[in-house]
């Protein structure tokens, strides 16, 4: 699998996985390619899920542990309107820790950092 | 009991997907009994039931095979994951505790059991024949 990186405006990057589904057939990669990323200094990520219909538990771990690597110096925003994908993060009530924003338009992420 | 269909697939993680997508297929032939809510559920505990046999039973071998058979009652489907692995055992299912404040504490494993019974009505183990077999059950909607 492969992330698509694309910079913004306030030092953000937005990255969108190249998958539909994030599951455990690809977790591992997916988590290394996101901590590459923090390696290289981008501390300000929106991780783009709406071209993903599917998260499963490793799909959602690689996820949880780029947040708390990420956590203490920046911040991640999740964009996605899938309903399977809200579901998962329901069902977990990873919900209540993540700032996820249920669009598809990218300024609504955007508006999310200062 | 119906028979509704047997599917087998290879016990590989790239296969999980084969039968999530046909489950899909398959329940969109019995809305009203079922909704998108009911079959995203039903494909969570699918795809982590069956990725804990290939990483936890099969242990990743090569050539192996897991059987999903579905079962139709008259108030719930059943889904039967027939493997070949060593027996397990599930005398409890683990809660997903953790402090969302505290970020230590947030879950980056080990969710998959909870998630299968959170999205399903009743789960099974039978040791058989030197196979396992996992019942999930899931009620039809309004039951």
């Amino acid at each position: 699998m492969n992330l698509t990186i694309t910079e913004l405006p306030k030092k953000i990057v937005k990255v969108v996985p190249d998958v539909k589904r994030l599951d455990a057939s690809v977790a591992p990669d997916f988590k290394q390619q996101l901590q590459g990323l923090i390696d290289d200094g981008h501390t300000r990520l929106i991780l783009d899920l709406n071209e993903v219909n599917f998260v499963d538990s490793s799909g959602l771990g690689a996820i949880v542990a780029t947040y708390k690597r990420l956590k203490p110096v920046g911040t991640l925003v999740i964009l996605t309107t899938s309903q399977a994908v809200l579901t998962m993060f329901k069902l977990t009530r990873l919900e209540k820790v993540f700032t996820i924003i249920s669009s598809k338009n990218m300024m609504d992420a955007i508006n999310c950092f200062d | 009991m119906e028979k509704i269909i047997s599917l087998e697939i290879s016990g590989k993680l790239e296969s999980v997907k084969l039968v999530t997508l046909s489950i899909r297929s398959i329940f969109s032939c019995f809305m009203g009994q079922v909704d998108w809510d009911w079959i995203d559920e039903t494909e969570i505990a699918l795809a982590e039931a069956i990725t804990n046999i290939v990483k936890h039973g099969y242990r990743y071998q090569k050539d192996t095979t897991i059987t999903i058979e579905l079962y139709k009652s008259k108030v719930a489907f059943e889904f039967h994951l027939i493997d070949m692995a060593s027996p397990y055992t599930i005398d409890e299912i683990p809660s997903l505790d953790f402090d969302e404040a505290a970020i230590d504490t947030l879950p980056e494993s080990g969710m998959g059991i909870y998630l299968i019974s959170e999205c399903m009505n009743d789960l099974k183990y039978i040791r058989e024949k030197n196979q396992n077999r996992l019942i999930l059950v899931k009620h039809f909607l309004m039951i």
